[in-house]
């Protein structure tokens, strides 16, 4: 059978994506399953994130991966809804074919849909979302102590984050920790979300009931020598990042004696006399602990030794710029994350890692000169709204348009149809509807951020976008 | 860098927006009404095509196959590629190989069944004789056995059933197939009688083989038994080889009645097919 070509570009344009749909769709929601991928090498890694199942799957087609760079792209911004943006996707694209089927040019009259559902959601959507979906969530700031952060509300929404992403018997146990963590550091979260990488560590072999906070921040290095026992009183460190040696005495240059003394063992002594002095240095700081990230020379670490110094090598970069910040912030509390395997911890540290982006993104928003540009505006909507998860915000959004396709003239209605369809098309799906019901239950409530114009704008602004392309 | 990437684009869509949402008040093609009844039909079955195919797909890309850049050249559907660099379609291979199944141009046994339904449906007093002669090769065994040829073959040893509509004029299709309906098309009649004649042949080696096994077990059972005969007779004369070959000379000759035995080459041009086709010393 012959299709003519336009027909075909829409027809291949949706299967691929609902190819990429069908994969995900299995891991999506509460219950949704979890997707081991073996290397050969006997690596293994244990996801639900959409992002990271799309990146490890082996796709050629250039429409797929430009769908998985978006979707990576989109992760990266918000931290979350990867697996949300792959559904919207297919379900708006079969709209648009099911609303251009009897246009005379698909293909140009699917190009023109998409633009106007691109303007729409820069346009108007994000009114929409402020006039009725915000009132009707939660705030995270608490309401006695404005600025503070509501630590309720705050663990239910980790709490819920965290069990899409790992399984329920675990995500108990580190949406607690990733709790206490927060409130030690009084919920700054974009400091945490920037020494992530500093402030945790993976440890694998030990069951995730192991997982726990520790006082003080744990530095990692390659090399240590042992520190001598002393008493407990303050210890001194010092962070360096080149080799304290000079750099004559490394093997394998060539020394070019020259001047009065062009004998080899004076050269030595003389070098040797700086090393001392270095130790000496050393010594009038009271340094006792040396952070070194780079490997320094067995003469440095023998001299340093002989003055009871302690020293550390190739400490993490991240390790050394956390130490430097550190002396105006107290008391650190750093996290140790456990896992039986290494897929399991470093799934366990992603979705930390995920949750606390997500958390950034939604204290603070980064479309702030969006709202200078609207000052006519009257309602503009607080940075960190919450709305329940299982479908509200869908519901919300549904009702909403269906009340302004009424009001609307005939031009916006098209695309505000096509939302309201898509939208309705979406809770109909028989996922979500089990998801609502699973959630609507008593003894199961989640909240979930649907951080307003971060992630739902995002959403459908990047669907837009990609569509138009 | 999102953000500008987005601000950039809504500039630019501003101005598009406005002449787009005039195109669209202007163009006609883009009236949206509702499909009729048999649209939503159509619809419906291509959609849970394509999502049969999608699932499909989405588990094989989770095995480890790869989705490539290329499309079937007969269906259109995006190929995958496993580890041994094998592409592989979807919709050819899995999904309409499964309608094969029922088709009966293409499955023997699908056109038996065919057959047996079409006798059932049309012959509404059982008739004593004729009708249960020619059922009953097929209602013996209970259930359809699963050789194509055995099915077929019983079909073949049974008598001609009458057929229960106007034969057709051709003589090439076998009478016991269901008459064509003008629904059929030639290219399946061609098949059809393609499987025919390739079943036939099919059946005609089998009973051979069997023909010959049999006669070659009667050979090698009357040999154990002639020289089981002779070899207590030469051990305890202790010039067996000679013993036994005249044994064997005069053996040839001296077969039991019954035994048919086939080493002799024959003229029929059925043995001759299947000498050249499967290499038989005979």
């Amino acid at each position: 059978m012959r299709l003519q070509p336009r027909c075909l570009q829409l027809d291949s344009v949706l299967q691929t994506v609902s190819v990429l749909e069908a994969v995900i769709r299995r891991s999506f929601g509460p219950d949704g399953g979890q997707v081991l991928f073996t290397r050969d090498t006997g690596q293994t890694l244990l996801t639900r994130h959409g992002t990271r199942i799309l990146t490890a799957l082996r796709v050629e087609h250039p429409l797929a991966r430009m769908v998985v760079e978006c979707v990576r792209r989109h992760s990266s911004v918000t931290g979350d809804g990867s697996k949300t943006f792959v559904l919207l996707l297919a379900s708006l694209l079969r709209e648009i074919q099911k609303h251009t089927r009897k246009a005379r040019q698909e293909g140009a009259g699917a190009k023109r849909l998409a633009e106007a559902l691109l303007a729409f959601g820069l346009d108007e959507l994000s009114d929409v979302i402020t006039v009725a979906v915000a009132p009707h969530g939660s705030s995270l700031s608490d309401p006695h102590t404005p600025g503070q952060t509501d630590t309720h509300t705050l663990c239910r929404l980790l709490s819920a984050f965290l069990h899409t992403r790992i399984s329920p018997t675990h995500a108990e146990i580190i949406s607690q920790l990733t709790c206490e963590l927060l409130s030690h550091w009084s919920c700054h979260g974009d400091f945490i979300n920037e020494h992530f990488p500093a402030l945790h560590t993976a440890v694998s072999g030990f069951p995730i009931g192991c997982s726990r906070l520790l006082e003080g921040q744990v530095i990692h290095a390659d090399f240590s020598t042992p520190l001598p026992l002393r008493d407990h009183g303050p210890i001194r460190a010092l962070a360096v990042t080149e080799p304290l040696e000079p750099s004559l005495l490394i093997g394998g240059t060539v020394l070019e004696l020259g001047g009065a003394n062009r004998e080899i063992e004076s050269v030595c002594v003389r070098l040797g006399r700086r090393l001392d002095s270095v130790c000496v240095i050393l010594q009038h700081l009271g340094v006792s602990l040396l952070l070194s990230s780079v490997r320094q020379s067995e003469a440095f670490l023998a001299a340093v030794g002989r003055y009871g110094v302690c020293v550390l090598e190739c400490v993490c970069e991240d390790d050394l710029t956390l130490f430097s910040v550190l002396k105006d912030r107290g008391r650190p509390h750093s996290l140790v994350v456990c896992g039986l395997t290494e897929g399991q911890t470093e799934q366990s540290v992603c979705a930390v890692r995920d949750a606390l982006h997500m958390l950034h993104t939604t204290w603070g928003p980064k479309h702030r000169t969006r709202a200078t540009e609207r000052t006519a505006r009257t309602d503009v909507m607080e940075p960190c709204c919450v709305i329940s998860v299982g479908g509200t915000f869908e519901f919300l959004l549904h009702h909403t348009l269906l009340q302004r396709k009424h009001r609307h003239t005939h031009s916006e209605c098209g695309c505000v149809t096509l939302l309201q369809r898509q939208d309705r098309s979406f809770p109909s799906s028989p996922l979500l509807r089990s998801i609502v019901e699973k959630t609507l239950c008593p003894t199961q409530t989640c909240y979930y951020s649907f951080t307003s114009k971060e992630v739902s704008c995002c959403v459908y602004v990047s669907i837009a976008n990609g569509i138009s392309l | 860098m999102c953000t500008t990437f987005f601000w950039g684009k809504k500039r630019r869509a501003a101005t598009r927006h406005s002449s787009g949402i005039m195109a669209l008040n202007a163009d006609d093609d883009f009236e949206w009404t509702p499909p009729s009844e048999s649209e939503m039909k159509v619809i419906h079955a291509q959609r849970e095509r394509q999502d049969k195919i999608s699932k499909l797909m989405g588990a094989y890309l989770l095995k480890g196959y790869k989705m490539l850049g290329e499309c079937c050249e007969q269906c259109g559907t995006i190929l995958l590629q496993d580890k041994q660099k094998k592409n592989y379609c979807v919709a050819c291979q899995e999904l309409d190989s499964d309608v094969d199944k029922d088709n009966p141009a293409l499955n023997a046994q699908a056109a038996l069944s065919q057959v047996r339904e079409r006798q059932l449906a049309s012959q509404p007093v059982p008739q004593a004789n004729e009708a249960p002669s020619s059922d009953a090769p097929l209602s013996i065994t209970g259930q359809p056995r699963p050789e194509h040829c055995e099915g077929a073959a019983s079909g073949l040893r049974g008598p001609l059933p009458p057929p229960a509509n106007p034969s057709p004029a051709s003589t090439v299709t076998p009478s016991f197939l269901p008459p064509s309906t003008p629904s059929i098309q030639p290219v399946q009649v061609g098949l059809r009688q393609l499987d025919m004649s390739l079943l036939c042949q099919l059946w005609s080696l089998y009973e051979s083989i069997q023909e010959y096994k049999g006669a070659f077990q009667d050979i090698s059972s009357s040999l154990l038994s002639e020289s089981t005969f002779t070899t207590e007779n030469g051990y305890s004369e202790g010039e067996e080889d000679d013993e036994e070959e005249d044994n064997d000379v005069d053996n040839v000759p001296r077969d039991p009645p019954g035994t048919s035995l086939t080493l002799q080459p024959t003229q029929n041009s059925r043995d001759q097919w299947i000498k050249e086709s499967f290499h038989i010393p005979l």
